[in-house]
């Protein structure tokens, strides 16, 4: 009796101790000494506190708020988070690189969406549908939390066609971090209406142009995925395909009269209407919007909402105000968007994988993805679904307009040489110097090889017992 | 007692000299060890290892079987490797001989002792000195077929807009216009040292004999630049096969693949499709063309080196010309 009196005089603040509270506090203690907190996800475990993670990121628009927000976080958490952004168009081969080392250095990549084949393939990425992740008792966030026409291509592998019920769904790599797709941004001074089709555009564009103006911009260029960011939308929207992905067939789907026929209808803007610049043929993502905005062009595709507000402001467009944002045009199959999304995933050599998954969990969740999405100059749009209503600015609507058109390039590891093989046949027709059909036919031969040698082709699947 | 000390002091002696000789001769060796331990590091091991993966199918994230010859198998059956290895050689003649060209006249008129050629020189050699990389950016930026200074000029003579890195002639054109641009004041460097090199007294000679400007060139300054030639042969047929900037940057190997240099291919090859083991492939095939390349040219500097040196060695003996003409 004395002895519980004496615990009740130590708890005279009002907290009550007994054995089983002493104990807790003596583990957490302990837990602490040793630089552990508890877990915010896993109840009962612990998680080292006073942790750097190591973030891989390209350099986009959101990385500064974005690390603003952790810092605070930090605070909280206290997990310091460090963020590397690098040119985007290196950062493959360098997350590559640090995986064939097996380096720990980096805790989380973020990804395009193309990569994400390769990355599984290499082991890159920590695989999240399972308990320790996703699966978790008391996760703060789930899949179905997301745009699913968007995780199906960018978080899970192979890529899943999107409500697809499926008994064996596709293993789940990353989630969701910058959203974007091509939209038409147009001259709302040139014109009263955005074109609805394909051909629409195609006579505007011809009716816009002047001595000074084209009526339409390009990125042609044969390099990385610009003259692909013209060709796909308008092969796709016209039932073109680029390849058949349960047979692994370019040749025939490539090929086709579709595609040929959209091939055609880009080279004759060029090279018949003259409504594009010839110069375009050499051009890149920033020689396109430069055109528009220096009043060169009345028309182009162009990522949403990644460039934000950069139309509207006056230090960088000469057509502040007068460009607006609609949907890509249609074809004679429908509307299609070119998908332009990355992802995060967490590092399978990390060495901080719970602190990771920790700040990923804090990245998704409705507060941050809120936050960003009312940063203007970050030019961000949520996956989460609670959050759709919640966009205001122009770039973002018409982003969320186009998820349901949304169509990607592939995404498996060979991604890049048939990347390449179709980028030099299509620079090629859409100069001139080849007849498309040549063009898509030769490209079709060289990447039915690459398909063919593949490890992913179901031919070259190792039978099973 | 005296003999046997003085065979002690031999013996002294003679350890002490075993023993200076020895510290003489690793000496050396310490003193270039680490810095040939660095080369051997930084060049030997990276061209064995490039070597060992071009004999696998070595795929960033992916396989990396040994396939032995495979890669070389498929590069020289391909058409693809000829294609590029003619057009690199294509753009190597045409930028080397151009530049030898120049180079020669800029020297020529640098070495006239005349009022204002210290800022000339200057200028003649700022290029040389920037990075190849910027220098490709702001060719491609000059040379943009919509808003580039040089087809604002063409524009305004009348040529219409010239799409320099789009039409596959004017694109080679391009490219050799700003290898030229950057490397002729290399080859001034080289030439005016070989034209500085010419003694002043055969001059005298020959203004006496009223020689006319062209008999001079060929018959007394040409011989005295047969080296500096070569060298620049040499230096600029290397660098040259290897350009890599101004195709990456300029015309992104377009159109199509067309000005696609061998660097350019092994660099797609190797990181943009990761396919590193075909990429090393491609630079060792390369190395092997500029060894061939460079051997020719070497054994030429080496011959000329000896006649000039056997001229040396014998001052008293005569000095033929070109014609055949003794000038002393």
């Amino acid at each position: 009796m004395r002895q519980r009196d004496e615990l009740s005089v130590i708890g005279a603040a009002g907290y009550r101790l007994n054995r089983r509270r002493l104990l807790r506090a003596a583990a957490a203690s302990g837990m602490a000494a040793l630089g552990l907190i508890p877990s915010t996800i896993r109840p009962g475990r612990f998680v080292r506190a006073d942790t750097t993670i190591n973030v891989l990121a390209p350099q986009w628009p959101q990385g500064p708020k974005e690390q603003a927000l952790a810092e605070e976080w930090s605070k909280q958490s206290g997990i310091a988070v460090t963020f590397d952004a690098v040119n985007y168009a290196n950062l493959e081969q360098r997350v590559k690189l640090l995986v064939d080392g097996e380096s720990t250095d980096y805790d989380i990549y973020d990804y395009d969406s193309q990569w994400i084949g390769g990355f599984v393939q290499a082991g890159a990425l920590e695989r999240l549908d399972t308990p320790d992740y996703l699966g978790a008792s008391g996760v703060a966030i789930r899949m179905g939390d997301f745009f699913p026409e968007i995780t199906s291509r960018l978080c899970q592998y192979p890529a899943a066609e999107p409500n697809a019920q499926s008994s064996a769904p596709s293993p789940v790599y990353g989630l969701p971090w910058s959203l974007n797709c091509e939209v038409l941004w147009y001259r709302t001074d040139l014109m009263d209406a955005p074109p609805a089709s394909w051909d629409d555009l195609r006579i505007q564009a011809k009716a816009l142009t002047t001595s000074d103006v084209f009526g339409y911009a390009t990125e042609g260029g044969r390099d990385a995925d610009w003259i692909i960011s013209e060709f796909a939308p308008i092969a796709w929207s016209n039932g073109g395909q680029l390849w058949d992905p349960t047979t692994y067939t370019a040749d025939g789907n490539l090929n086709s009269g579709q595609n040929a026929a959209s091939l055609k209808f880009l080279a004759d803007m060029v090279n018949g209407d003259k409504s594009i610049d010839p110069a375009s043929a050499n051009w890149t993502i920033t020689e396109r919007l430069g055109a528009l905005l220096t009043g060169k062009a009345a028309m182009c595709l162009n990522w949403s909402p990644l460039f934000g507000g950069v139309a509207d402001d006056t230090t960088e467009s000469q057509v502040a105000g007068r460009v607006g944002y609609a949907l890509s045009p249609k074809g004679s199959a429908g509307q299609a968007a070119l998908f332009g999304c990355q992802g995060t995933g967490i590092n399978a050599y990390s060495q901080h994988k719970a602190e990771a998954w920790q700040y990923l969990q804090f990245l998704q969740s409705k507060e941050t993805q809120a936050a960003l999405m009312e940063d203007a100059p970050s030019g961000f749009v949520s996956a989460r679904n609670d959050l759709r209503e919640t966009a205001t600015l122009p770039w973002q609507k018409v982003f969320l307009d186009s998820i349901p058109h949304l169509r990607d390039i592939w995404n498996l590891p060979e991604y890049a040489q048939l990347l390449q093989i179709l980028q030099t046949e299509l620079n090629l027709a859409y100069v001139g110097q080849k007849d498309p059909q040549k063009a898509l036919d030769d490209a079709a031969q060289a990447q039915q090889q690459v398909l063919d040698s593949s490890p992913g082709n179901p031919k070259n699947a190792t039978p099973t017992a | 007692m005296v003999a046997s000390a003085s065979s002690a002091e031999m013996k002294i002696g003679s350890v002490r000299r075993s023993r200076l000789g020895r510290q003489l001769r690793t000496f050396p060796w310490l003193a270039i060890g680490p810095t040939v331990l660095l080369l051997v590091f930084l060049t030997v091991f990276p061209l064995l290892y490039s070597l060992y993966l071009s004999l696998h199918n070595y795929q960033l994230g992916g396989a990396s079987d040994l396939v032995w010859f495979q890669n070389y198998d498929t590069l020289l059956t391909e058409g693809l490797f000829w294609r590029k290895l003619l057009f690199t050689l294509e753009i190597t003649f045409f930028a080397v001989v151009i530049e030898l060209g120049l180079g020669l006249l800029c020297a020529v008129v640098l070495s006239k002792r005349l009022p204002g050629m210290g800022i000339f020189a200057m200028i003649v050699y700022i290029p040389m000195m920037i990075s190849p990389l910027v220098v490709a950016y702001f060719w491609r930026i000059m040379l943009d077929g919509s808003f580039g200074v040089l087809t604002y000029f063409a524009d305004s003579l009348g040529f219409g807009k010239p799409q320099w890195t789009v039409n596959l002639t004017l694109a080679k054109v391009s490219l050799i216009a700003t290898d030229v641009w950057q490397w002729t004041p290399f080859v001034t460097l080289l030439m005016l040292a070989g034209l500085q090199s010419v003694p002043g007294q055969l001059y005298e000679a020959a203004a006496l004999d009223r020689a006319s400007a062209w008999m001079v060139f060929t018959r007394i300054t040409l011989p005295f630049l047969r080296i500096p030639i070569l060298l620049t042969l040499l230096f600029r047929t290397i660098d040259t096969f290897k350009f890599f900037e101004a195709p990456y940057i300029i015309t992104q190997g377009g159109p199509g693949d067309l000005t696609e240099s061998l660097s350019l291919m092994a660099y797609n090859t190797g990181f943009e499709q990761s396919l590193l083991g075909m990429g090393a492939a491609i630079s060792w095939l390369m190395l092997i063309v500029i060894y061939a390349i460079a051997w020719f040219l070497v054994k030429a500097l080496t011959h000329q080196r000896r006649r000039a040196e056997e001229a040396i060695i014998d001052p008293n003996a005569p000095v033929i010309g070109a014609s055949g003409s003794v000038l002393r």
